[in-house]
């Protein structure tokens, strides 16, 4: 296969960005104070642009620097709109959403092989294939339900949506799990009479290795976030 | 070859609920294509869901009786082992893939089964060559169309070579060209001797290529019919039994009484809308009257249901003008003055009960609560009224999607493949109802792929290519309509 013409680190192996994603997860909780946490983010954005997305990239790091700085203002000003917590959520998120979006990018069949590898029992591999299989349709059902509420009036105007945020809320809800469970359920079925239970190993349509870039970039990310956590 | 599969005295309950099957004794030869028809609920679906192990497996329930297959009872088989030896095809094609891409769908099942990494591979290949998809290997599942979609189910059942296949209501979502080459599938299997068995309300595909058609009600089989014997069945029996007319050609037709021109509710003035570089709208015009029942019809992918949303204010045209009553529109004044019905109705329900569902999201006034209840009423359903609205049947859902729009006094309404997957009953009732709603004054388009349908209620017709209108006409003769709609 040519390759050639993929930026080096898009070939990273799914299990190292799902590597990645949970290391964020703790840096972003863990970071002792917004410096280590910019550093970190920094970081993961050179990643981001090294993979060959660049766009991206600089999407990301506009979103960060406006929330950081929103918050800054926000706090020393007493500004109670929008709350505090809400930016300080989307703050903390924004990180781990880094390398998640470089994760959903690789097809399910390639980031599957990669986890069939890992030492994880079979019952919570089941569970992490569904779970991916599932992001895209639950986007899919979401346009869906939007339509509906637009039809109704729910979502008629701006104010009102403001005005009651917990009943617009629910009605997006509502109907989202309804169809959610059907959805899973179905896929469910689908899944055992394909004998996704039948033990024993497996083999991939897709050939998952891990390279000495993997390896590489494991090291390089492993030590960053000590150094982010622990030594700033 | 084939398998024999032997069903023995075979009955379901779904814990704590009337018997879903009852005492059903069939035998299906090696190499045989059957068709279990009947109306909803009437216990296709579960006597599929037995043989491919879900039942007990997976819905849980009261099961007795035995299966057996080649003479081995079906039950000594593990239910994850039994997608070696059957392979399955199931309804909705957005809810039966794993993966994002062909070629990973059609591996799922071998790469379950531990086969080594070149024999994926091979069977992969193989499988794609029969079913005749290796163009699109790599393409986005969810960016192909559901006939598209449904070959590659065949395609990745194909895959583990399993001898007997289930299929439960393939056709639903298919256009009429997709479901004409899903037949000529089945053929395909039926000659590689493989024993097929497809729960269907849809029959004229199969004819020709099914041997025998079983027809279940309320859990039993109570007829069974050859090729020949289906084909000329009366259309009293067909009422009886709550079929599909099974030869389209055979459809009794009543012409729909020529509604006089009465006041224009909208009209459409070369409407154009683009996505990307496709042309889903090209200079549309039409207009509609009060009291017409119009049938939108085209292939899948044509922009059909785009015109649909254009009308609803659910995405705002390009260039073009809508007129409602004269007057033109905005995007915003259309939500809610033209009711869009989309085909998946669960994203649509948002209540608790019927009656919360036609009362949310405005204030509860007793005036809004009876005519709440009259609706009810009117659409049937005054039995369910206390069920949650996820809880109906697929023809009940509909009622109630209509009685939202009425809700809201919409006087367009456009309703999206109204008739997927119901039975003849459900479908009549359906068309019954739309009938009632035009005479009151409504507008009504409804996109459909269903030929019997567009007869049984529409009054004209309006075909749609590559998102040009290359037809509008008058339903007259029940043999024109079923050649524009690729039946003949």
């Amino acid at each position: 296969m040519n390759n050639a013409h993929i930026p080096k680190l898009k070939q990273l192996d799914g299990r190292t960005i799902l590597m990645i994603t949970i290391i964020a997860c703790f840096v972003t909780f863990l970071a002792p104070d917004q410096y280590s946490h910019a550093l970190f983010t920094l970081f993961l954005l050179i990643l981001m642009c090294l993979s060959g997305y660049w766009k991206q990239s600089l999407c990301f790091a506009i979103v960060y620097i406006i929330i950081v700085g929103w918050l800054t203002i926000g706090i020393y000003n007493n500004i109670v709109f929008p709350s505090p917590l809400f930016l300080a959520l989307i703050y903390k998120i924004i990180m781990p959403f880094i390398p998640a979006y470089m994760l959903n990018k690789i097809p399910s069949g390639q980031l599957t092989a990669g986890l069939r590898k890992l030492p994880i029992p079979q019952k919570i591999l089941m569970v992490l294939i569904v779970m991916l299989r599932f992001v895209p349709t639950v986007s899919q059902e979401f346009k869906a339900v939007r339509d509906a509420m637009k039809i109704r009036g729910f979502l008629s105007s701006f104010g009102n949506v403001i005005r009651h945020p917990l009943g617009t809320l629910e009605y997006a809800v509502v109907p989202m799990v309804f169809r959610s469970l059907k959805i899973s359920d179905e896929l469910t079925a689908s899944a055992i009479v394909r004998g996704i239970e039948c033990p024993g190993n497996k083999d991939s349509y897709y050939v998952s290795t891990l390279t000495g870039i993997d390896l590489e970039i494991s090291i390089i990310t492993v030590l960053f976030a000590v150094v982010c956590i622990v030594i700033i | 070859m084939g398998k024999t599969i032997n069903v023995k005295m075979l009955s379901f309950s779904y814990n704590g609920n009337v018997n879903q099957l009852k005492k059903i004794n069939l035998k299906v030869n090696p190499g045989e294509v059957i068709v279990l028809t009947g109306p909803s609920g009437s216990g296709k679906s579960s006597l599929t869901r037995v043989i491919n192990g879900l039942i007990p497996y997976f819905y849980n329930g009261e099961l007795s009786g035995e299966i057996e297959l080649d003479g081995k009872p079906i039950s000594a088989i593990p239910t994850y082992e039994r997608g070696r030896y059957i392979g399955n095809v199931f309804q909705d094609p957005r809810s039966q893939f794993f993966a994002n891409e062909v070629a990973g769908e059609i591996a799922f099942g071998c790469e379950n089964y531990g086969y080594s990494h070149d024999r994926i591979c091979e069977q992969v290949e193989f499988a794609a060559k029969m079913i005749q998809i290796t163009d699109i290997m790599d393409f986005n599942l969810h960016a192909l169309s559901y006939g598209m979609r449904q070959k590659v189910a065949i395609a990745s059942a194909y895959a583990v070579a399993p001898e007997v296949y289930v299929m439960d209501e393939p056709s639903a979502n298919l256009d009429t060209k997709s479901t004409f080459i899903f037949g000529e599938l089945v053929q395909k299997l039926k000659r590689e001797g493989k024993t097929v068995m497809i729960a269907e309300h849809r029959l004229h595909y199969l004819l020709g290529i099914a041997d025998r058609y079983l027809c279940m009600d309320d859990g039993e089989i109570v007829r069974e019919f050859t090729d020949n014997e289906i084909r000329t069945l009366s259309d009293d029996m067909i009422q009886l039994l709550g079929l599909r007319t099974p030869d389209l050609r055979n459809i009794v037709y009543f012409a729909q009484a020529v509604q006089k021109k009465k006041k224009k509710v909208f009209e459409l003035v070369d409407l154009c809308k683009k996505f990307g570089k496709i042309t889903a709208a090209d200079k549309i015009s039409f207009s509609g009257y009060s009291g017409e029942i119009i049938a939108i019809i085209g292939s899948n992918g044509t922009g059909k249901s785009t015109i649909g949303k254009l009308m609803a204010g659910l995405i705002k045209e390009d260039s073009g003008q809508i007129l409602l009553y004269g007057k033109p529109t905005k995007k915003k004044y259309r939500l809610g003055q033209v009711w869009y019905i989309p085909q998946d109705l669960d994203s649509q329900l948002f209540g608790e009960s019927l009656l919360d569902e036609l009362l949310t999201g405005k204030k509860e006034t007793p005036e809004r609560k009876t005519k709440a209840l009259q609706i009810i009423q009117q659409l049937g359903l005054t039995n369910v009224i206390k069920q949650h609205p996820a809880t109906l049947s697929g023809g009940q859902k509909q009622r109630l999607a209509l009685g939202v729009a009425l809700m809201y006094n919409a006087p367009i309404i456009i309703m999206d493949e109204p008739t997927s997957g119901l039975d003849g009953r459900n479908m009549k009732k359906v068309s019954k109802i739309i009938k009632e709603l035009a005479d009151e004054g409504h507008v009504i388009l409804v996109i459909t792929h269903d030929a019997e349908f567009a007869l049984a209620c529409c009054g004209r017709a309006i075909q749609i290519q590559n998102g040009k209108i290359v037809h509008d006409f008058l339903i007259k003769d029940p043999i024109e309509i079923l050649q524009k709609m690729d039946y003949l």
